[in-house]
Parts: C-alpha cells; structure tokens; sequence
C-alpha cells in the first residue's frame, strides 16, 4: 500500500448511500408553516442549465437528511398538538387557562409536614427569620412540584373528558381542525403558532440542507457537460515541499505526509478555479424560498423596552462562558431570564438567587462564587446559591426581602415560562428584539442582529426563476 | 476530540502480527454468540463527551448508553444505545456493559483499548475510532495509510485471538468530520448555534485544527475530508479482509461516514461531538446495519 495518498475521489466523492430506512414517506408530509408550499419529494430545488434538480434526488444524496428534518418537523407539530389539548383540556375543566394555571399552582403547593422538614433541612442556607424561610421554600417546593402536579391532572382529566382526534393523512394538508376537547376545536393554525420556533428551525434546516446538496449536485453537473476541460496541475516540487516545512518549525512534519497535501491543495485549487468559471458561465439557480424566522412581541411576553434577553442559568459551562464575554464587551445593556429545561430544586434556587443578586447588582459576582463552589465539597448542595449569593450582596436586609418576595419569585420563574413559550431548547438562548436566537453566540453575531434591527437576518430569496 | 494518550505499545506490533490469522478455508465459522457482553472501543464519541452535559455522558453513548429511574427523572434524553437494544431483544440476563472508550484516543489506542477483552469475555465488541486521527493540531500531519492499515490490523488480530468463537466486532467507519463542520457553520445562518465562536473561544473549544482552524481553506478542508475518506477504505478492506481469512469470530464494518448528522445532531455544547439526538442516529445507523438489527 502506498505510504499516503488522498482519496482518488475526494473531490467528487458523494456521500455514501445511508444503509437504513430512512423516512421518505414523510417527505410528503404535512409539513408546511401556513400559506407556504409543501416540500415534498418532488418539489423543484433548482436547475442547472435546463436540468431540473427535485428534493428527492438532493434527500438521497445527502443521505437522506432533508427526509429526517422534515419528520422531525412532523414530530414538533405532533407534540404540539397534544400541548394545545393538554391546554384545553385544563381550559375546560377550569374555565380558562389562566385559571388552570393557578389551580395547578394550588395543586403544587407542598403541605405543611412536607415544608417543616424541608425547613428542617435547609434551614442554615435561608433567611433567618422563619417566616421569610417557609416563604421562600415554599416557593422553591412548589415550582419544583408544578410539572409534577401538571401531569397527574393531565391524565385524570385525559380519561374523563371527552376528546376526538381528526384523522390526519400521510401525505398532503393536514385539516384545519384536528382535535375537539369536550366540543371545542383545536385548530392547525393554532397548534402552527404554538410550535413556530421548532417549525421554523425544522424547516430552515431542510431548505439548508437541499441548498448544500444542490451547490455539490450543481457543480457535478457542470463539472460532467465540461468533462475533459480540467485543468492540470504540477505536483508540488521538492523546494516546496522542503519550503513548507521550513515555515512551520515547531511542527513534527515529514516530506512524506507534506507531498500528497500540497498536491491535493494545489488540485483542490486549481478545480474550484475551474468550478467558479463553469459557474459563471451557467449559474445554477436555488428555486427553494428560505423560511422567515418568527418575530415574538415583546409586550405579549412582558418583556417591553428589552432589545436583547439572555435566557440562560448557572449550571452550562457554555452559559458561564457566554457570560464571561457579555461582561467583557456588551453589544447591547442585557436583560437576563434564567432559563432551564429541566426542573430541579438547585435550579430553581439558582434562579431566585440571581434576580436578588442582580437587583444589588451582584449577578457577576453570584455567577463567579457558583462556579467555584460547583468544583467544591458542597457542589451537591441545592441551596448553594443561596448561600453563595446571601455571603456577597451588599446589603443583606434587601436581599433577605427581596427572596421572600412575591414579586422576585415571579420573575425567578418568569424566564421559565417565556422561554418555554417560545420554544428554546438550549441554553444559552437570546431575544434579540423579539427575534429567538439558541445557543452560544459571539459579540459580533449579537452586534449584527441588533444592528439588523427589525430585517430578518439570513434573508435569501430564491434565485432565479 | 479531546485527546488523552491512554495505553501504548504495550504489546509489540511485531509479536502481534505473529498471531495474524492465516486460516482460509478450513472449519465452518461457529454459530454467531447472543451480543450479551458488550464492549466498547473508542473515543469521545463513544464516551458521549458534551453530548448532554459537559464532559463524558455514558449515559447517551451509542454503545454503551441507558437509561433508568435516575436518567428520566434528570431529564436525560433516551437515545436507544445498542445496550438498551440488546437489553430489549435478549434480556438483561448475562448482561456486560463495558466501555473501554477513552476521549482523545486514536486508532493507535485501539489495541490498549482492547486488551481489556481478557478479561471480560465479550460476545460484541464495538469500535468507532479514528476521528482523531483526521483531527490534528497541523493539516499536513495526518496518519499514513499504512500507519492505520497497521494499527487496525494489529487490532482486529489481536481481537480475534482473545474474544470467545461465535464473538462479533462491529466496526464502524469514521464519521464525516467535515460534515459535522459544515452543518455547525450553517447553524448561525438559521438563528442557531454561533460556532465559529465557539470554535475561536478557547475555554470551550478543543484541538481539531486541521478541520476548524479558521485559518484553514476550504481546499485544506476537503484534504483533511480525503484522509478521512481514505482512512474508512482501509478499514472497511481490512475488516473484510479478517472475516474472509478467519473463522472463528465474525467481522462487521459498519459506514459510519454517511450518518446523515444535521444540526439538531452536533453538541450545543462545543458544536462538533454528536448531541444525544447524533448519538441517537448513530445508534440507530449501527444497529440497523449490524448483524443483530431488524
């Protein structure tokens, strides 16, 4: 075997077809925001010259990935559904959904033996006046207790109202009603709104995808009507060789490894030269329409007057980090919601925590102390946050009132709501003037969406035809 | 992928090639053994790093992953590893789950990685190594061919010396890092993921400067792409190449480079290890080719 030497194929080299099933009945599924086409298997990606280029054939080269977004789009819609009739189903059986909420807030509220020996327990890292203390585990308890409470009133409810589900196709539109709760509609406009962030995502991920399998299918085709016009390249010679290792002292290189790379480089090169003027000669032309991403009204969150809100929490190493560059350079005065996915008493105490440490100014300093303390021999205490903070506010009557507070209890749990109502997934997640932006972003990115003001960041229309 | 150098050298190639097998043709290959005791080699992708939380998840493994009473209650996403398969179709009676894994690990680990079969008895035996051997500090000092030829050769030897007759390696090939890159690029385009910033921020990123080096052409891209594209050749050919010339154990190579990872499938964490949902198609990918799938 030769000691080393690039894949005769590489710059050709389709991905391999995917061994497993892979689910292209669902390409033709319902998936579509509303007023938007179907993107179905036979759905017109692009051409190149007069070759049309259809989804099924970009999905099969890329291994099937567009037909796994598009169920994963399916899937969203799915659990969106049950969402709106859980939703309704506490509607019907409260009144309204803003009085099922507070009747699961009652539901969730821990008894009187439950908070003694929760008091018992964490007494030393709260307030020390009692009152304020069963006040604020309380509140800890019973957001911590809330799913739980939320999912047991679910399933009584589930076997004793009535609900009818539509019959929904394979393929093609799903109906404008899909589900009636005790004779009350659930409609696919409704459930479209409450998903549109995974929607969007889902689908900007498919259309992403049918655009990189068209750039690689475009230039295949052009590279086959040009077939014999490449261009050939001079294998590197031994000065060069000798000339990049001498550039790159520190490095353990040998002529052997460098030769084949400077080769291929230069065919890379010279091959993407060639491309571009194949290119220019016959653009292809992209005939999918990215999606829009959703825009949510600040003021229908309580959120007005925030251009940019950062939903995050004290436990993700890429949210200490985010943070850390925040503080460095702010591109904008930040907001901060803390926002987790799964409830846990620390989580919920870490949140309470950092509204009264913020409200002293003291949030940088809280978030330092916790991830010292999370390497620590009390890592494994629920309530470090509350020590850590009560240890470095600056006053501690403000911040023994400000965690016994209604108020600051409602906005440690305020991030939890609207992020969940948007739809994140990951932490850390922005709002950047109402726009909803996951995971880890650097200054420049937040400066560009800010500037970006209220134009959608990534709007491509499609090309040609 | 992270890199700690664990066991080396600690047999000699040379008296290990000794032991390469030579058999063809002779006896009929022993009926296959039920995948009960299952052993993993590998690298971060098989340790699960920052798949879920950061660090080494085992807990959403493709191989070894599962999931109980402290799994759902944590929120842990359920990814169907091949453990939790195996546990589904023959029971957890006799049951071994043993990750041999190690961040960081390259195909030269692969025989430290496997000595611990002595021990253990394994009836399934997985590897996914290789991906950092695509990813390295400096562009032009990928493996040579025959630098991994040898090492999976001297591996799957060895393998097949130690595991029980009826025994089966899945091997799967390496995924396509470039892809994983690419699809972490256009992540930002979609409201997603930053990860260029990621990558550029020390204190969450990792050596893989041959694929994300901002410094790096789309040429020095496509170069590492074709080692790593090469690499799979040489051990799909050397896979088939032990089960044709032996008989006692049953060789599989798996294609691990056209998992079809999109952005729902890269870490949030460091945009480049599969998340639970990547493991979870590589799960699925593995089992559904391998000899024990539907």
């Amino acid at each position: 075997m030769p000691a080393l030497q690039p894949h005769p194929a590489a710059l050709s080299r389709g991905r391999r077809g995917l061994r497993v099933a892979l689910l292209g009945a669902l390409v033709a599924g319902p998936v579509a925001g509303p007023a938007r086409a179907e993107l179905g298997p036979d759905a017109l990606v692009g051409r190149v010259g007069e070759r049309e280029v259809r989804l099924a054939e970009v999905d099969a080269r890329l291994g099937g990935s567009i037909s796994r977004l598009l169920a994963r789009r399916r899937e969203a819609l799915g659990h969106a559904l049950e969402a709106r009739i859980d939703a309704a189903l506490l509607a019907h059986a409260h009144g309204s959904e803003a009085a099922a909420e507070a009747a699961l807030d009652a539901l969730a509220e821990p008894d009187a033996a439950t908070l003694d020996r929760a008091l018992a327990q964490h007494a030393d890292a709260l307030p020390q006046h009692t009152g304020q203390a069963r006040s604020v585990l309380r509140h800890l308890l019973a957001e911590t207790g809330r799913p739980r409470a939320r999912s047991r009133r679910l399933a009584e409810l589930r076997g004793r109202l009535a609900i009818e589900r539509a019959r929904l196709p394979e393929s093609g539109p799903w109906p404008e009603v899909l589900a009636r709760v005790e004779g009350v509609e659930v409609r696919a406009e409704e459930v479209r709104r409450a998903a549109r962030l995974p929607l969007y995502r889902s689908r900007a991920r498919a259309v992403a995808e049918a655009r990189r399998g068209f750039a690689e299918l475009a230039d295949e085709i052009l590279a086959a009507a040009a077939a014999g016009a490449e261009p050939e390249v001079a294998p590197p010679s031994d000065r060069d060789v000798a000339r990049y290792i001498a550039e790159r002292p520190g490095a353990d290189l040998t002529p052997e490894r460098v030769r084949p790379y400077l080769a291929f480089r230069r065919r890379a090169e010279a091959r993407e030269r060639w491309l571009a003027g194949l290119r220019a000669a016959t653009p292809p032309r992209l005939l999918l329409e990215e999606p829009m991403p959703p825009r949510f009204a600040l003021e229908d969150l309580g959120l007005a007057g925030s251009p940019l809100i950062l939903f995050d929490n004290f436990r993700c190493r890429p949210c200490a980090e985010q943070w850390r560059l925040l503080g460095a350079d702010p591109p904008a005065a930040v907001t901060w919601l803390p926002f987790f996915a799964t409830p846990r008493l620390a989580l919920h105490a870490d949140a309470l925590a950092g509204v009264c440490a913020a409200e002293q100014g003291a949030l940088g300093a809280l978030r330092t102390g916790l991830l010292a303390g999370r390497e620590g021999p009390d890592a494994a205490d629920p309530l470090l946050g509350l020590r850590v903070a009560a240890a470095i506010v600056p006053t501690r009557e403000a911040w023994e009132r400000c965690i016994a507070s209604e108020a600051a209890q409602r906005r440690a749990s305020q991030g939890l709501r609207v992020g969940r109502r948007i739809g994140f997934a990951r932490v850390p997640s922005f709002l950047v003037k109402g726009l909803p932006v996951e995971g880890f972003q650097g200054i420049e990115r937040l400066r560009e969406l800010l500037a970006g003001g209220g134009r959608v960041p990534n709007p491509r229309a499609p090309e040609g035809g | 992928m992270l890199r700690t150098r664990g066991l080396l050298g600690l047999l000699s190639i040379g008296a290990l090639l000794a032991t390469a097998p030579s058999n063809c043709g002779g006896p009929q290959r022993p009926p296959r053994l039920d995948p009960l005791r299952l052993y993993s080699i590998g690298d971060s992708i098989t340790t699960g790093f920052d798949s879920w939380f950061i660090g080494n998840n085992d807990a959403v493994s493709w191989a070894n992953g599962f999931h109980g009473f402290w799994e759902d209650l944590f929120g842990i996403p359920d990814i169907d590893s091949f453990n939790q398969r195996i546990t589904a179709s023959y029971g957890s009676s006799g049951r071994a789950n043993v990750m041999a894994a190690a961040n960081g690990a390259r195909w030269d680990d692969a025989l430290g990685q496997a000595l611990g079969v002595a021990g253990e008895a394994p009836t399934l035996v997985t590897v996914l190594l290789g991906g950092n051997d695509v990813c390295r500090d400096e562009i032009a000092d990928l493996p040579t061919d025959a630098e991994i030829q040898s090492h999976v050769r001297t591996t799957l030897s060895y393998l097949h010396s130690q595991l029980p007759a009826g025994a089966t390696v899945q091997v799967a090939g390496i995924p396509d890092i470039k892809l994983l890159h690419d699809v972490g690029l256009a992540e930002k385009g979609l409201l997603g993921i930053d990860c260029t910033a990621i990558w550029a921020t020390t204190a969450l990123g990792f050596p893989c400067g041959s694929m994300l080096s901002p410094d790096n052409t789309e040429a020095d891209r496509l170069y590492v792409q074709s080692r790593n594209f090469a690499y799979n050749d040489i051990i799909e050919a050397e896979v088939e190449r032990i089960h044709r010339l032996t008989r006692r154990v049953y060789f599989h190579f798996t294609d691990a480079e056209s998992v079809a990872f999109t952005g729902d499938d890269i870490s949030s964490i460091d945009c480049f290890h599969p998340s639970a949902d990547g493991q979870a198609l590589i799960a699925e990918v593995g089992w559904s080719d391998g000899p024990f799938g539907p």
